[in-house]
């Protein structure tokens, strides 16, 4: 018989399938577990407060909280860059629009779907909100002074998760500490209507604003007036009422009102205002000044196990000068152009696209070489670093080799830490800026026909760009002028939608813009119209009117809500 | 119960496991240890028990003819409930909302048949007696997932609707199906609208007819499992020499040849190397290839989960032969020695795969390494 138990062996491995998985689970001790009553202290409260803003920096290139993908990519200011299309094509489908589908899951080189994972974490953030707030709820006020503050802190938190989620997919299930388990499993993401997302997003800003002191000691919290700002944009986001195919049909005046007056009130504060150079905005040596109005912390040898940098970035540094990897997030020449200006030191708004920017000919802006590296120029600030053109690009014949450079920093940065071929940064990621502020206001009063006001708001971020040269190693011809006055509404609009273009270019903001307005099928035809003839892997890239100004709701989400979830149209 | 435990910060690099720690730089101080504070624990379930299994085995041994033949032929169903299932909850319920549950019943049935002959042979034409001793056994097993709780039968693919796990083995796989590649633009615009699609370009089955290639033409399209798995065992000894020869094979399942991500593609690892098969890409005259046009742009995302990258896992191994000399008695006690040996050995000398087969090694069809071809000569004393 030992002759033939010889030979079974090869049969009994088969039979071995499948017995009991992951049963060690029944055995193991619970760890160091805390029930709700034990973590209900005024301590431990803010322990949850901490595990909250934390999510905001857990983030990661496949699901960035600094938007470059989704912000950046479907704009038109920047290509996927990377090893070609299939080196992460969820994003590639981003440049491409028609390939976007509710199941990225079957996309390569990760075979997960990114759509979902982020907002599947978006979620996460919310319910480290939600169970912070029900643990304040249980807890005996005489236990917790700060009860109001903190809540406000985590509704703060909270709202700007769903912010997030609600400029991706406009439809969205909202899910507060008030709700049970199977209330949650019975909510669909089309309970409340688009304007009634907002105004729970908003409220949750008021009541921040409301309850939070104006400054906080700790550079990282939430303050009533960083709640104010976040108000100011949640407004201006609603005033642009949108009807089902997401068309812009009436643009709310009482919401602008308020827009401008919160924005009043935190420039009347005196506790922001602009750096005297625009470079020290993307600068580790100045984060948390008087420009950051709220920004994600990012740190290292930080006890975590490999710093909690910038891993939202990690793929976008070049592949030469100091780094190897990865060569994503590569400015597009549409981009770059918006930048030349004319005589007068004012955007060619109707012919910046006509010819590739051409360093010895064309005048620009020079917030361009605070934004975009390129052959022949200093990398970030340093004329030792020159740009190496397409030795430091990842595939130049797909994508050209120009290189985004705000989420950057210097390679020599002490700031800069890495795991692998990933260098990252403690490099803050900031999500509201204070010109970014003041343009809101400018944007408001336009559309409140007052477009008189705004020209100084719009003069002084250019005076300010003029005046921030002094770093810039005179890589370029320079020339930058203001607007005396704009004769129109139109003009007015114009200038201010392409001074966000170049004033918070690459910061991930420009494609939410283009939706806002109203616009983004026709900027991205223009936009695509000549760029495919530069770039033609973009040949078939189709933006879809009354489609593409929303990503899928997940098909996994779908699924997994037994099909309550409603689809966004035409997908 | 709710309950918290105090994490600190997980991995952050790789795709499936980000940070979920709760440490933040709440200061700005950019290093150090930071504050941190306590995640919501996974769900706890109290009516978890042990997975259990029953099975049924019924088998004869026999050996016949004074033990010349023998062999044992086994039928077994085996099937266990309530296995350890981590589920896979809707993103709204939030952190800590997986939990592990007794997740449904599989399904393992199958058969085995050993047969053998050993036998001394007086053969006529040899001086001496002959050992044959032959030995033979195959096994054929199906799995199959008779029932997954709500909650979990969504964790191994499928669309969450009409097409789930249910039904199929445990090791399906669940994507897209390639139809080969487009050979003309009259094909394209006669097939389903395909983002994409272009004469050279991998053609994608409307699985649901409805004339758009989307998310909904993924179905299970394979399984892992073996149709069946056998070995034959070869012994034969005359005089001093023995000969022994042991070949192995599978018959049947897919595996997947992720190589062909390198061998049949410029698009999907643009700056490597490139293997041999793209020299006989797809071309209007070359229409026969099954390796798409060259492009360095892959806009039909054909590195999508899909029937492309899936063959034939069958093979048949020559795992080891070998022939031995061992020195009569005389000669060993003459040399002082207790015993002796001198022997040539191969292992894995032969590998047999049917045409079509891509993959150099469907046993290990994504190693770097092969498994390694072994030549021994051998000369064996005890003293």
């Amino acid at each position: 018989m030992n002759r033939i138990s010889k030979f079974l062996t090869s049969s009994l491995v088969a039979l071995s399938v499948a017995s009991c998985g992951g049963s060690g689970e029944l055995d193991s001790e619970p760890q160091a577990v805390l029930t709700e009553d034990q973590v209900a202290t005024t301590e431990n409260i803010d322990a949850l407060v901490i595990a909250t803003y934390s999510y905001l920096g857990n983030d990661h290139y496949t699901a960035p909280n600094y938007l470059w993908p989704t912000g950046n990519l479907r704009a038109g200011d920047a290509h996927k860059g990377g090893n070609g299309p299939s080196d992460i094509f969820a994003y590639h489908a981003l440049s491409m629009y028609e390939p976007l589908v509710p199941d990225m899951e079957s996309f390569p080189p990760d075979l997960i779907d990114l759509n979902n994972k982020k907002w599947t974490r978006n979620y996460t953030g919310i319910s480290r909100a939600n169970s912070a707030l029900n643990v304040i709820q249980d807890t005996p006020a005489d236990e917790l002074a700060t009860a109001d503050e903190k809540s406000a802190e985590l509704r703060f938190l909270r709202a700007v998760f769903y912010f997030d989620l609600k400029i991706h997919h406009k439809h969205i299930p909202w899910i507060d500490e008030t709700m049970t388990q199977e209330e949650i499993l019975a909510t669909t993401n089309r309970d409340l209507t688009d304007q009634q997302l907002w105004d729970k997003i908003a409220a949750d800003f008021r009541f921040a604003s409301n309850n939070l002191p104006a400054v906080q000691q700790d550079v990282g919290r939430a303050s009533s007036l960083s709640a104010k700002a976040y108000l100011a944009k949640t407004l201006l986001y609603q005033a642009y009422e949108q009807d089902e195919l997401h068309n812009v049909v009436n643009i709310n005046q009482q919401k602008l009102e308020e827009v401008v007056s919160l924005v009043d009130e935190i420039e009347a504060s005196g506790e922001y205002g602009l750096y005297d150079d625009y470079a020290e905005n993307f600068l580790a040596e100045f984060e948390n000044g008087r420009e950051s109005v709220f920004a994600i912390q990012r740190s290292l040898n930080d006890g975590s196990p490999d710093g909690r940098g910038t891993w939202s970035s990690a793929l976008n540094a070049p592949m030469s000068g100091g780094f190897g990897c990865c060569g994503f997030h590569v400015p597009t020449e549409n981009f770059v152009n918006a930048f030349k200006t004319d005589n007068s030191g004012l955007p060619r708004f109707s012919n910046f696209n006509e010819s590739v920017y051409n360093v010895a000919n064309d005048l620009v802006d020079p917030r361009l070489d605070h934004t975009v590296a390129m052959e022949g120029k200093p990398f970030k600030y340093d004329p030792e670093l020159i740009h190496g053109g397409d030795s430091w690009a990842r595939a130049p014949g797909i994508y050209g080799n120009y290189t985004g450079m705000k989420d950057l920093e210097h390679p020599d940065c002490d700031c800069r830490g890495e795991n692998g071929p990933f260098p990252i940064f403690s490099l803050n990621t900031v999500l509201v800026r204070y010109a970014d502020v003041l343009l809101w206001k400018a944007e408001a009063l336009i559309e409140l026909d007052r477009w008189e006001e705004a020209t100084p708001t719009i003069n002084r971020l250019r005076a300010r760009a003029a005046a921030s040269t002094g770093r810039l190693n005179e890589a370029s011809m320079y020339r930058i002028g203001t607007y005396d006055t704009f004769a129109n509404k139109t003009e007015a609009r114009q200038a201010l939608r392409w001074e966000r273009r170049v004033e918070l270019g690459l910061e991930g903001h420009r494609f939410f813009d283009l939706v806002r307005w109203g616009v983004a099928k026709e900027t991205i035809d223009e936009y695509l119209t000549t760029e495919r003839g530069r770039k033609p892997y973009l040949e078939d890239a189709a933006f879809t009117k009354n489609k593409h100004e929303y990503l899928p709701i997940p098909n996994q989400q779908i699924n997994l809500s037994g099909g309550i979830y409603v689809q966004n149209p035409g997908y | 119960m709710t309950t918290y435990v105090p994490r600190y910060a997980t991995q952050s690099l790789f795709t499936n496991e980000q940070d979920e720690g709760t440490a933040y730089d709440i200061t700005g101080s950019n290093s150090g240890t930071l504050p941190s504070g306590f995640v919501r624990a996974q769900t706890g379930n109290a009516d978890l028990k042990w997975e259990t299994s029953t099975q049924i085995n019924l088998g004869v041994d026999f050996e016949l003819f004074r033990n010349t033949v023998y062999g044992s032929f086994d039928w077994y169903e085996k099937e266990t409930r309530d296995i350890l299932t981590l589920t896979q909850p809707i993103a709204t319920l939030g952190e800590g909302a997986q939990k592990w549950v007794n997740g449904g019943t599989i399904e393992n049935a199958g058969v085995e048949l050993v047969l053998g002959y050993e036998k001394w042979i007086e053969t006529g034409l040899l001086e001496d007696e002959l050992l044959v001793d032959i030995n033979f056994n195959i096994s054929s097993t199906e799995n199959t997932v008779t029932t997954l709780p709500a909650d979990v039968v969504n964790s191994f693919g499928g669309n969450g609707q009409d097409k789930t796990i249910l039904g199929r083995s445990i090791n399906s796989v669940y994507g897209y199906v390639a139809d080969g590649i487009f050979q003309s633009q009259a094909e394209v615009e006669e097939h389903a609208v395909q983002s994409g699609a272009a004469p050279g370009r991998i053609r994608w089955q409307d699985l649901d007819a409805n004339g758009v290639i989307d998310e909904n033409d993924q179905d299970f399209f394979a399984d892992t499992d073996p149709d069946f798995i056998y070995g034959m065992n070869f012994t034969f000894k005359y005089k001093a020499w023995d000969f022994n020869m042991f070949w192995q094979g599978v018959k049947g399942g897919q595996i997947r040849n992720n190589w062909r991500l390198f061998t049949d593609f410029t698009s999907l690892n643009i700056g490597s190397n490139y293997g041999a098969r793209t020299l006989d890409a797809w071309t209007p005259e070359n229409a026969n290839s099954d390796v798409p046009a060259l492009t360095l742009i892959d806009n039909n995302g054909e590195g999508r989960q899909s029937s492309f990258f899936w063959e034939e896992g069958t093979y048949l191994k020559l795992r080891n032969i070998s022939v031995g000399y061992t020195p009569t008695l005389d000669f060993i006690e003459r040399m002082g020695l207790n015993d002796a040996r001198i022997y040539l050995q191969a292992q894995n000398l032969l590998t047999i795969t049917p045409d079509g087969t891509l993959s150099e090694d469907p046993e290990t069809p994504n190693e770097v390494f092969p498994v390694p071809r072994r030549i021994t000569f051998g000369l064996e004393f005890s003293f």
